[in-house]
C-alpha cells in the first residue's frame, strides 16, 4: 500500500498498462477539454468559485471513516487514529477533520465493515471490496458521486482514475451514475513474478526460461537431478496450494484464464460469438492439466498439495525444497525470506511469466488495480468532500509524474513529516484515510537512487526505502522486492474480465458453489483422480450448476 | 408451616430479580429481531421496515443445490460427535476418581484440559503434519504392515479424523463437570458399601454412576440441542477440496455464500432452524424423562 | 480394612488406570509443548516447521520482543479486568439465581416460568445485528460492559448450580427454617459453605469464557485499543491470503511463527495455573451425614 508515498520526482513513468483494444489517455483528455471549455464558455462565477477542486472547508467539516492499520505501522505512543500528522495534514490543507469511526486490522477489517452496512452504521466514507459495494448500492446507502465527480475532480485525478478506459469505474456504475470512486493503486502490484532457484538451475546447466513449457520441464528437472545435492530425490520442482493461486498464471502462459486465485473476481469472457462463458470451462484448459498431471505423478508437486493451505505450504520454501514459485513482487518478503534464513546459499531470480511457445507475449489475467471503491455514506452534506481529498492525494502525490509546478503544500506537508525520525520506520500513508495512487513502477525509480546512494532525495524518504539498508536477512527482502522483482512485472497488456457490470442474480447465488466445483474439478484432474476426458462432464455440470444462466443474464444486462 | 412458606418466597424471588432483569435486556431485548428470518433484510429500511417474504428465505436454501447433502453431512458429523463426545468425559472422571496418588490426580487433570483452550487454526496445522500420508501416525502404522492411509484426503477417513479429534480436544474440559460432580457425591455412601465387602467396580455401578446421573442426563439433553451444530471452526480449518461434498456443513456452506454477497436473512434463517431444531429435542427429552423416570431436568 | 484381600483384578485395573490416564495426558499436552518449542526457537526453522518437541536453534528473542509489544500489553490488561468484573458478576448471579432454581414450584411460584425462560435463551438468540444494535443504542460500543454484561447470566452454570443445590438434603435446610431463618440468612450460612464444588466449577467455567471470548470483542469493540486479548490475538492468527506487501511483511517479520506461538502460550498462561489452584475443590468429597448429625 506504501508504494507511492511523496514525492516530487522526475518520473519515468512506464507504459500505462493497456487493456484490450482502447486508448487509455483518450477519454480523459477529451472530457477535460470539453470541461475546460464548458468552464470558459459560461463562466458562472458561482459556480466556479465552488466547483475549486481544491477547496478548503472553512470552518473544517468532520467526516469519519475506518482506519485498518497494521501491526507494522501502529501509532506510536502518544499518537492515534484522530491525533497524529497525518491526520493534521488533511485538516490543515483541506479543512477535513478525519474522525475514526471504526479502528481496526485489515485482517478483521472486512467483518467490521459488514457489520456496519448490516446494521445500517457506516462510517460517512470508506474503501470497500466488491462484494460490499454491490450491497451498499443495492442498500441505498450511498450517494450518486455523478454530478460532484463531474464537478470537482482535478484533471490529475482524473488521468489516475479513468486509466484504461475508466474500467475501474465499472463495479461502481449502476444505469450510468457513477456510486463510488475506485481508489486505483500501481497495477504493477498485482503483476506476477517467477520465482526460480538459480543456484538449482545452474547446478543442473539449465538456460533461464523462455517459455512456460520450458518453466514446467524444468520442474521436472529440479525433481529429478537432486538439485540441492544431498544424493536424495526429495525436492518439488513446483510449488502448489489448495487454493491454486499460482496455477493461474500457468493457465495465462496458454491464453486460458482459468481465474483460479480466490482473491479475485471470476472471469466471465466473451468467445467469438459474442456468448459469455467462464475461463475456466475454456477446452483449451485440458492440455495444460495433462501436463500439471504429468508433473503431479512424477513428483514434481506435492502429493498433499490438495489439503495444504499457502501458510502450510510455504514451509517447503523455508525448508528449501522448492524450485519454481509463482508470486507477486513483494513474494521475496513472504515467503521466499524463510528460504534463505535456513539456506543463505540459496539463490532466488526473479523472472517476467513468460507465454507458452507459440503464444507471444505473456497476458496475466488482471483484477481491478484498486485497494477497493469509496463511498460517501447517503445523506453526507458534502460528497464533494471526498472528491476534494482525492484531488489533493493525486496531485503530485498518487501520481507525482503529473506536477508540473512543483511539490504542492499538501506535499510537502507529507515529506516535513516523513522526514521526522519520530516516523522514520512507518508507512504514513497507511495513516490516511484513503490512497490512491497511478500506474508506478517503483522498481526503476528505487533502482536508480540506490545505485546512486540517495539518502535524502524523495525516494529516500520512503520506509520502504529506508527498509532496504536493513542489516542481514531483512534487508535481503527489501532489496530483492524493490531492485529485482517490481522490475520484472512489466508486461504488454493484461486481460480484464468481459463482463464488467454488477453481479447478476444466478451469480451472487451460486457464485461459490460455483467456485468450489471449478475448484474440486481442477484439483482431481491434476491429482488423477479424474480422468481428463470428463473435462467435457465438468463444463457441463457447472453450466447447469449456474453457468449458463450466468452468461445469459450477463448478455441481458448489456442489452438492457 | 406451609403459610409462613408463602409468606417467604418473596426473597426468592428478589434474588432472581437481578438476572431476570439482565436477561430480559440483554436476550430477550433483541429477540424480536429474530423475525429476520422471514423478511428479505434491507439495512436502510431497518429490521422492522423491510419486506416481508414468508418462508422465502428457507425456499431459497432448499432451493440452493447440495443443500440435501450438507444437512444430511451436518447431521451425521453431529450426531457422531454427540455419541463419543458424551461418554468418553464420564468414563475418564470415573477412572479420574480412581486414582489415589493426589499428585498423579491433578497433573492429568490439567494436562487433558489443555487442548481446549487451542484454536482449530492452530490445531489443524498440526493434525495436518500428523496425519499427513510421511507423517508420525502412518509412519506408526506402518511398523504394523499398514500402507500409508490419507487421512485428511479420504472422506471416510476424514470423518473418523474430525469426531477423533474433536474427542481430543474437549474430553478433558468436559470432564471438569463430572469431576464436580462426583465430589458432590455423600462419602458416607462409598463407606458403607465398603463395609458391605463392595469392590471398586461395585462402588462405580452402585454409587458414582447414580449419584452422576441428574447431571448425565442434563448434559445429554442438552447436547442434543446442537444436533444441528457440526462445529464450523473445527470443519472450516480443516476441510479441503477432496473432502468438500462430505464435510461441507450447513455454517460452512453459509459462510462461503456469504463471501461472496452477504445474505442476513439467510443467516439468521438457518440459525433460527438450528434453534427450533434443538429446542424441539430438548423439550421433547425433558417430558420423556418426566413422563417415564418422573424426574425434571431443568 | 479389607485392603489387603484386594484382587490381582483390583492391582490390575490400577496399573492400567494410570498408563491409560498418563498416555491421554501425554497426548494433550504435545501441541502445547510443540507451542513452546516453536515461541523458543529460531525462525528459520520454524517456518519451515522442522521444529517438533525440542527448540531448534533457541532464543528468547520472540519473548523479548512481545514484552515491549504494546497492543499485546494493553489488550491482555483488558482481558485481566473484563475476567474479573465478568466472573464476579457471573457467580454472584448464578449462586443467586440457582438457589431458587432448586426449590419447587410450590416454595417459589413461578419458578418454571424463570426456568423456561432460560432455557429459552439458551437456545435462541437474535443474531449478530439486533444484539449490536442493542448495544450500540445502550451506548455500550468500545465500554468494557458490552463484554460483561451480555453473558452476565450463564444459564448452564445456573443449571449445574441448581442441580447441585438440589441433591442437598432437604433436612439441613429444615432445621433452620424452624428457627425462624429467612432464605438469604440459610443461603448463605448453610447452602454456598456446601457448594465449594459447584461453585469452583462455575468460577472455572466462566473464567474460561471470558477469558477465551474473541467474537464479542471484536463486534463490540471500534477501536482496537479495546480488543481484548484473545481478539487481538484472532486478528494475528488468523490465516490471510496476502495480497499486499504491508501483509507480506507482517507475515514474516512482524509476526513471524515463532512470535505466533509465543503470544498463544502466554495467553494460555492464566488458564493453565487457574486450575490447579481450584483443584482442591475438586478433589474433596462433601460429607452430608457429618451435617446431619
Amino acid at each position: 500500500m506504501k508504494k507511492w508515498l511523496a514525492m516530487a520526482m522526475s518520473v519515468n513513468l512506464l507504459a500505462v498498462v493497456i487493456s484490450g483494444c482502447s486508448d487509455p489517455t483518450a477519454t480523459p483528455s477529451e472530457d477535460n477539454e470539453k470541461q475546460e471549455q464548458a468552464a470558459t464558455t459560461a463562466p458562472a462565477p458561482e459556480t466556479s468559485e465552488e466547483a475549486n477542486p481544491f477547496k478548503k472547508f472553512n470552518p473544517p467539516i468532520e467526516m469519519s471513516t475506518l482506519y485498518a492499520i497494521d501491526e507494522a505501522n501502529t501509532f506510536p505512543a502518544g499518537d492515534n487514529a484522530e491525533n497524529n500528522p497525518m491526520h493534521q495534514l488533511f485538516l490543515d490543507e483541506m479543512g477535513i477533520d478525519v474522525k475514526a469511526k471504526i479502528v481496526t486490522t485489515p485482517s478483521s477489517k472486512e467483518d467490521k465493515l459488514q457489520l456496519a452496512i448490516t446494521s445500517h452504521d457506516i462510517p460517512d466514507f470508506a474503501i470497500v471490496n466488491q462484494s460490499k459495494l454491490n450491497q451498499l448500492i443495492r442498500g441505498d446507502m450511498v450517494e450518486d458521486l455523478t454530478e460532484v465527480y463531474e464537478k470537482y475532480a482535478s484533471d490529475n485525478l482524473r488521468e489516475v482514475l479513468e486509466q484504461n478506459d475508466k474500467k475501474l469505474f465499472a463495479p461502481a456504475m449502476r444505469d450510468g451514475k457513477i456510486y463510488a470512486l475506485p481508489a486505483p493503486t500501481t497495477i504493477y502490484d498485482y503483476m506476477p513474478v517467477l520465482y526460480i532457484r538459480k543456484d538449482w538451475r545452474e547446478k543442473l546447466g539449465l538456460p533461464e526460461p523462455t517459455t512456460m513449457d520450458q518453466v514446467l520441464d524444468m520442474a521436472e528437472k529440479f525433481t529429478t537431478g537432486d538439485p540441492d545435492g544431498n544424493g536424495a530425490q526429495d525436492t518439488l520442482g513446483l510449488y502448489m496450494n489448495k487454493d491454486l493461486n499460482s496455477l493461474n498464471y500457468i493457465f495465462n502462459a496458454y491464453g486460458v484464464y482459468p481465474d483460479t486465485s480466490i482473491s479475485l473476481s471470476n472471469m466471465w469472457l466473451k468467445d467469438q460469438d459474442g456468448n459469455y462463458y467462464n475461463g475456466s470451462t475454456d477446452p483449451k484448459a485440458k492440455p495444460i492439466l495433462e501436463r500439471l498431471n504429468r508433473l503431479y505423478d512424477m513428483g514434481a508437486i506435492d502429493k498433499e498439495f490438495a489439503i495444504k493451505d499457502a501458510g502450510k505450504a510455504n514451509e517447503f520454501i523455508a525448508s528449501n525444497k522448492i524450485g519454481i514459485y509463482f508470486g507477486l513482487f513483494f513474494s521475496p518478503l513472504s515467503p521466499l525470506v524463510d528460504s534463505v534464513k535456513n539456506n543463505p546459499n540459496a539463490e532466488w531470480e526473479a523472472l517476467s511469466v513468460p507465454a507458452a511457445e507459440g503464444q507471444g507475449s505473456f497476458i496475466p489475467g488482471a483484477p481491478y488495480n484498486a485497494y477497493g471503491w469509496v463511498y460517501v455514506k447517503k445523506g453526507f452534506e458534502h460528497p464533494e468532500a471526498l472528491v476534494t481529498m482525492m484531488n489533493y492525494i493525486s496531485d503530485g502525490y498518487g501520481a507525482p509524474w503529473l506536477v508540473k509546478d512543483g511539490p504542492t503544500s499538501f506535499q510537502q506537508g507529507y515529506e516535513k513529516v516523513a522526514s521526522d525520525p519520530k516516523y522514520a520506520n512507518k508507512g504514513l500513508n497507511n495513516w490516511m484515510p484513503l490512497q490512491i495512487a497511478g500506474n508506478i513502477n517503483w522498481g526503476p525509480i528505487f533502482k536508480e537512487a540506490y545505485e546512486k546512494g540517495d539518502k535524502e532525495g524523495p525516494a529516500a524518504k520512503r520506509a520502504d526505502y529506508k527498509r532496504m539498508f536493513q542489516e542481514g536477512i531483512d534487508g535481503w527482502g527489501w532489496k530483492k522486492t524493490y531492485l529485482e522483482a517490481y522490475l520484472k512485472t512489466e508486461y504488454e497488456s493484461v486481460r480484464y474480465p468481459d463482463y464488467s457490470g454488477p453481479p447478476t442474480e444466478t451469480l451472487s447465488k451460486t457464485e461459490s458453489i460455483l467456485n468450489k466445483e471449478k475448484t474440486e474439478a481442477y484439483i482431481a484432474f491434476i491429482m488423477g483422480a479424474r480422468p481428463l476426458e470428463e473435462f467435457g462432464d465438468f463444463v457441463e455440470t457447472f453450466n447447469k450448476l449456474g453457468g449458463s444462466k450466468i452468461a445469459s443474464e450477463m448478455i441481458a444486462f448489456e442489452q438492457e | 408451616m406451609r403459610g409462613a412458606k408463602l409468606g417467604r418466597s418473596w426473597q426468592l424471588h428478589v434474588m432472581m430479580m437481578p438476572g431476570i432483569l439482565l436477561v430480559l435486556v440483554f436476550m430477550y431485548g433483541p429477540m424480536p429481531g429474530i423475525v429476520l428470518a422471514f423478511k428479505d433484510f434491507i439495512p436502510t429500511k431497518g429490521i422492522f421496515g423491510s419486506d416481508w417474504v414468508g418462508l422465502e428465505t428457507f425456499a431459497y436454501m432448499m432451493d440452493l443445490p447440495d443443500s440435501m447433502q450438507v444437512f444430511w453431512n451436518t447431521l451425521k458429523i453431529a450426531f457422531l460427535k454427540i455419541v463419543f463426545n458424551f461418554p468418553i468425559p464420564i468414563i475418564v472422571a470415573i477412572l479420574i476418581n480412581e486414582v489415589r496418588k493426589a499428585v498423579f490426580k491433578r497433573t492429568v487433570q490439567t494436562m487433558i484440559y489443555l487442548p481446549h483452550f487451542l484454536s482449530w487454526v492452530i490445531l489443524s496445522g498440526i493434525f495436518i503434519d500428523l496425519f499427513s500420508q510421511t507423517g508420525i501416525v502412518n509412519k506408526a502404522l506402518g511398523l504394523f504392515g499398514i500402507s500409508p492411509i490419507f487421512f485428511m484426503g479420504e472422506p471416510g477417513h476424514f470423518i473418523k479424523l474430525l469426531i477423533a479429534t474433536d474427542v481430543w480436544k474437549n474430553f478433558g474440559y468436559s470432564t471438569i463437570i463430572y469431576l464436580a460432580a462426583i465430589t458432590g457425591i455423600d462419602d458416607s455412601l462409598y463407606e458403607s458399601a465398603r463395609i458391605d465387602g463392595a469392590n471398586r467396580f461395585k462402588q462405580i455401578w452402585h454409587i458414582t454412576l447414580p449419584g452422576l446421573s441428574p447431571i448425565i442426563l442434563l448434559v445429554l439433553t442438552l447436547s442434543l440441542g446442537g444436533i444441528l451444530d457440526a462445529g464450523f471452526d473445527q470443519v472450516f480449518n480443516m476441510y479441503n477440496p477432496l473432502v468438500w461434498s462430505s464435510s461441507d456443513i450447513i455454517d460452512t456452506y453459509v459462510y462461503r455464500l456469504a463471501i461472496v454477497e452477504a445474505n442476513y436473512s439467510l443467516g439468521t434463517a438457518i440459525g433460527l432452524l438450528k434453534s427450533v431444531v434443538g429446542f424441539v429435542l430438548i423439550v421433547t427429552s425433558y417430558l420423556i424423562a418426566k413422563k417415564y423416570s418422573d424426574y425434571t431436568i431443568f | 480394612m479389607p485392603t489387603s484381600t484386594r484382587s490381582a483384578g483390583t492391582l490390575i485395573f490400577t496399573v492400567a488406570n494410570y498408563c491409560f490416564l498418563g498416555i491421554a495426558a501425554a497426548l494433550c499436552l504435545f501441541p502445547v509443548l510443540h507451542i513452546v518449542a516453536v515461541s523458543l526457537s529460531s525462525a528459520g526453522p520454524a517456518a519451515a516447521n522442522e521444529v517438533v518437541l525440542w527448540p531448534i536453534e533457541f532464543t528468547m528473542s520472540s519473548y523479548s520482543v512481545l514484552v515491549s509489544k504494546a497492543s499485546f500489553l494493553t489488550s491482555f490488561g483488558i482481558s485481566v479486568e473484563r475476567t474479573v468484573l465478568g466472573v464476579a458478576l457471573n457467580t454472584t448471579l448464578t449462586l443467586l439465581m440457582g438457589y431458587p432454581l432448586s426449590k419447587t414450584s410450590k416454595e417459589l411460584p413461578g419458578r418454571n416460568v424463570y426456568m423456561w425462560m432460560l432455557v429459552f435463551v439458551m437456545l435462541f438468540n437474535a443474531g449478530l445485528v439486533p444484539n449490536y444494535l442493542l448495544i450500540k443504542t445502550l451506548g455500550l460500543i468500545d465500554s468494557i460492559w458490552a463484554l460483561v454484561l451480555p453473558s452476565a447470566v450463564p444459564i448452564f452454570n445456573i443449571i449445574l448450580v441448581m442441580n447441585f443445590m438440589k441433591m442437598l438434603p432437604r433436612e439441613i435446610e429444615e432445621a433452620a427454617y424452624v428457627d425462624g431463618a429467612s432464605y438469604w440468612v440459610s443461603w448463605w450460612k448453610l447452602i454456598l459453605p456446601l457448594s465449594k464444588p459447584v461453585i469452583a466449577t462455575i468460577v472455572l467455567f466462566s473464567f474460561v469464557m471470558h477469558w477465551n471470548s474473541w467474537y464479542d470483542g471484536l463486534i463490540y469493540m471500534n477501536d482496537n485499543k479495546n480488543y481484548p486479548l484473545q481478539t487481538f490475538l484472532y486478528t494475528v492468527i488468523q490465516e490471510q491470503d496476502i495480497t499486499s506487501i504491508e501483509q507480506a511483511n507482517e507475515a514474516t517479520s512482524v509476526n513471524g511463527v515463532t512470535l505466533k506461538a509465543a503470544q498463544i502460550f502466554i495467553a494460555m498462561v492464566p488458564i493453565l495455573f487457574l486450575y490447579p489452584f481450584l483443584q482442591k475443590y475438586f478433589t474433596k468429597g462433601i460429607v452430608i451425614g457429618a451435617v446431619k448429625g
